[in-house]
């Protein structure tokens, strides 16, 4: 019998393949798709936990990788780098536990993180970080650095975890954390169970310690009053921006969101602009360079009130201008059903082909530095697209930044890229490795383990660490089967 | 403005340079190809507080299960079809054509709209050699030189009693006229009541060639349109009222598009106009039709003539309207699928059938649609199903309600 035939027999004939075709259309993701290009040898979508544990077992005696996948958002880290299994998640997708009086939520891997938000909203509470769109899976929220409005007050998601069940690369099922517990009377409800938090192995691990399958999540009770307001600052002012971030950070504040004037001016330049977006360029002041989006949440008008003059005033004390509500109001006006921002999302998408032939790709995401060290980040970031050509039209580069909990900041950069263009891409690689460089010196981190897309400087600058993750990783998955390229690197 | 700028994200009106040219891998966020509720991706709009949309919304996904048969999957391979990296297989050939072309997809992603990338990537496999599934080809030939996609005798079976020039063209199409001659007296018969200067092509007229459009056969298509177009401007219509939702597709959207320039006279939906009659008290109807339906929404409507049909169904006094789960912009597909699903793929079209046919019998006992290939698909699927749900077409309701359903007797299909 071969590999397909027992994948087959575990799963169902419908649901493993070796088709190249339809295995070519799991090879892609939203990093530089023209570079990361990896078709896996197979595609399986498990239908439970139990065919998980089946084909990990299958999998390890015939020493075929295996990397999960979700909705392919993953910037690139979800390929399948040496081929093998693709476990297809998104079959696996039930939400199965709301309890509202603890607040806490169970889902499968492959339900996305929008349709557990829905749920629970249904119940008075919410997560408390919103995701864009559908979002990542709950599972890839926890396996890779997910991050989301709301990150202000309460960090990434993989932070609201509680407990998971994973399917070890052995095949054997463990639950760890709140989910070990879940047949008890009790139910899930702490994190914290005796011993050591086994949860913190999986955070951002990849998938290379095994395959996550369910996840517990703490939630929330959803305030009422939702309101959001926008500052900006004149670019000579980052030196203000920096701190207003750093002290809006300490407070009460449920979101604040950074953006460079290239968010918006983007949107004004196209042909279609009047139609996308009419009369954007009225109220973008023109001395308007960095834009902080500010999330406030409340249980009273009259704390939002109060919330809200605080804000307006530590904006002011660091030289921020309020602007009307033709930003804030529309992006929040909906908050926090909408998730975000697809509207203007979309704008820029609308703007693609308008640009030459480009294409919006990331260039970096997840790196994270001190929130008080943006002023030193952002000049040296905005120095090098303008040496390497991706500053100002038509690559219109991003500096999108996220001001997390713990004074750190994850800052994500798109631009505009011809990916059919060698050259064009080689440029982005030198840009990439050039900062990379600097960054690496300064100390600065990134947050998801998967080479080559994580640059050499964040194994070195956390050798003896990395280490042991690598013993970790041999110990539970002797024969490197689970996202096998993820702790590869020698140090 | 011309038609086509050529350097704007308006795919609808792209041609296969253009996407050869152009099109990239998206940018992969997976929401056409998500089990769940999803927000679109659109810039004009922002969803209520209460917002949802269905977890299952693409039919082929459903069915053949992997994202390959989403938005998704499709347009990266499109993009590399395009680009020539990908070779014409016969399953990249299965990929492409088990697309319903329902435009849920669109409905997500206005951006990147998959499915019009799947429409040019059908265009593509032929222009590089490949075959379309049978039995297209032969449905090309009959479409070709019997004037219809069933490969009839050319005199169209259903004649309204119209004159061959006037105002407003009913363009019956061959569904109506070949296999549902009732709904065609139907809909003349109501356009006469409401005293609108009505004509029909008679046995002149031709299939809209919606399959050679939706198969990706561009040249017989454009062969076809232009004898239509030319066909309405010798009727001196002003105005091309159609009751099929594929001919309606065919007429507004792939006509313009073919031809790249705007038709030089409107083209409506039915309902549209019967919803204009209605309001303008031309049409009264007035006796009451007691039964609780349930309205499905064909694909080739979607996001454009949604309200009409139901404001049609309100005005019928007695007549109650339950929603299904998935209607509107969420609509699914009945499984006919472009009638490609139905002629080269029946198992898939016949799951499809079934799933949407339960869908309607768990909102009510009849299901109402405004569209004959949803109409005979939704009928056929319950009969072989054996699945008890009465289906009716808008305008033999309607005509229930205006008293001339019975003058109707005899025209049965």
């Amino acid at each position: 019998m071969d590999v397909l035939d027992r994948l087959q027999k575990i799963v169902g004939e419908e649901h493993a393949t070796d088709s190249p075709e339809i295995c070519k259309a799991y090879a892609y993701s939203t990093s530089i798709t023209a570079r990361y290009e990896h078709t896996p040898d197979y595609v399986v979508q498990p239908q439970n936990t139990q065919q998980v544990s089946e084909v990990l077992k299958l999998a390890n005696e015939l020493h075929i990788p295996v990397t999960p996948k979700g909705l392919v958002s993953g910037s690139g880290y979800a390929g399948p780098f040496y081929g093998g299994i693709l476990l297809d998640l998104l079959d696996m997708d039930k939400v199965l536990h709301i309890d509202p009086v603890n607040m806490k939520a169970v889902a499968e891997a492959g339900c996305s993180f929008f349709k557990l938000s829905q749920e629970i909203f249904k119940q008075g509470m919410m997560l408390p970080t919103t995701q864009y769109t559908c979002g990542p899976g709950v599972a890839a929220s926890y396996i890779g650095p997910a991050i989301a409005f709301g990150k202000t007050r309460y960090g990434r998601n993989c932070e609201l975890v509680e407990g998971a069940e994973v399917v070890l690369p052995t095949g054997e099922i463990c639950r760890i954390g709140s989910l070990a517990y879940e047949d008890s009377e009790f139910g899930p409800y702490t994190k914290y169970i005796h011993g050591p938090d086994l949860l913190g192995l999986y955070i951002m691990s990849n998938g290379a310690y095994g395959i996550v399958t369910k996840v517990a999540y703490a939630c929330q009770k959803c305030p009422p009053v939702w309101q959001g307001a926008s500052y900006y600052w004149k670019e000579s002012d980052i030196k203000g921006c920096t701190d207003f971030m750093v002290e809006a950070t300490n407070m009460e504040v449920y979101d604040i969101h950074m953006n460079d004037r290239w968010k918006y001016d983007l949107m004004t330049r196209g042909k279609n602009c009047e139609k996308v977006r009419p009369g954007l360029l009225d109220f973008l002041p023109e001395d308007a360079y960095f834009f902080m989006e500010a999330t406030l949440n409340a249980f009273s008008q009259e704390e939002m009130d109060a919330k809200m003059k605080q804000m307006d005033e530590l904006a002011e004390k660091y030289n921020g201008k309020k602007m009307g509500n033709e930003l804030g109001g529309e992006f929040f006006s909906k908050w926090p059903t909408i998730h975000s921002v697809p509207h203007i999302y979309v704008n820029l998408l609308s703007s693609v082909y308008e640009m030459d032939k480009l294409n919006y790709q990331y260039i970096f995401d997840s790196i994270v530095y001190p929130t008080s060290k943006f002023d030193v980040v952002y000049p040296k970031m905005k120095e090098l697209f303008e040496k390497y050509g991706f500053w100002g039209y038509p690559s219109a580069s991003i500096i999108d930044c996220f001001p997390m909990k713990g004074q750190t900041i994850c800052s994500q950069t798109w631009t505009y890229l011809n990916t059919r263009d060698e050259e064009m891409v080689d440029r982005v690689f030198a840009f990439r490795d050039e900062f990379r460089e600097w960054f690496g010196k300064v100390g600065g981190t990134h947050q998801m383990h998967l080479p080559p897309i994580t640059p050499d400087y964040a194994w070195k600058n956390q050798a003896e660490d990395y280490r042991i993750l690598q013993k970790i990783k041999k110990a539970l998955d002797p024969n490197n089967i689970c996202s096998p390229a993820t702790f590869e690197m020698e140090v | 403005m011309p038609y086509n700028d050529r350097e704007t994200l308006d795919q609808e009106k792209w041609t296969l340079d253009q996407f050869e040219e152009w099109q990239d891998i998206c940018l992969n966020c997976g929401a056409c190809a998500a089990h769940g509720p999803i927000i679109p991706h659109n810039n004009e709009e922002i969803p209520p507080q209460e917002w949802n949309s269905p977890c299952h919304k693409c039919p082929s996904l459903d069915y053949y299960k992997f994202k390959s048969n989403a938005g998704q999957g499709r347009l990266l391979l499109a993009a590399n079809l395009f680009q020539k990296k990908t070779p014409v297989t016969d399953m990249l050939t299965h990929i492409m054509y088990t697309c319903n072309s329902c435009g849920v997809c669109n409905e997500i992603c206005p951006a990147y709209k998959p499915m019009h990338v799947i429409l040019a990537a059908k265009e593509e496999i032929l222009k590089q050699g490949g075959s379309a599934p049978e039995p297209l080809p032969e449905l090309f030939e009959n479409m070709d030189s019997a004037g219809n996609l069933f490969g009839l005798e050319k005199r169209a079976k259903a004649l309204p009693d119209l004159p061959t020039e006037g105002e407003n063209l009913y363009f019956t199409g061959c569904y109506t006229s070949y296999l549902l001659p009732k709904i065609g007296y139907a809909n003349a018969k109501i356009l006469k009541m409401a005293g609108l200067d009505v004509c029909h092509l008679g046995a002149a007229e031709h299939c809209c060639g919606e399959v050679a459009r939706q198969a990706g056969n561009t040249e017989l298509f454009r062969k076809i349109a232009e004898d239509n177009i030319r066909m309405v401007e010798q009727a001196g219509a002003k105005r091309v009222i159609v009751s099929c939702a594929h001919c309606y597709k065919t007429w507004k959207e792939s006509y313009p598009w073919i031809m790249q320039k705007e038709l030089p006279f409107e083209v409506v939906h039915i309902t549209e106009v019967l919803d204009e009659q209605i309001a303008s008290g031309k049409l009264n109807p007035q006796i009451p039709v007691e039964r609780e339906i349930t309205f499905h929404d064909p694909c080739f409507l979607r996001g454009k003539v949604n309200q009409s049909p139901r404001n049609v169904l309100h005005a019928i006094p007695g007549l109650k309207l339950k929603e299904m789960e998935r209607y509107g912009r969420w609509s699914y597909c009945c499984g006919a699928g472009a009638k490609i699903a139905l002629n080269c793929y029946p198992d898939y079209a016949a799951e499809i059938g079934r799933e949407r046919v339960c869908e309607a019998k768990e909102a009510a006992s009849e299901v109402v649609t405004c569209c004959p290939v949803c109409y005979n698909q939704l009928r056929f699927t319950a009969k072989e199903e054996q699945i008890d749900l009465d289906v009716s077409d808008i305008s033999l309701v309607l005509a229930e309600s205006l008293g001339i359903l019975e003058n109707l007797h005899g025209k049965e299909e």
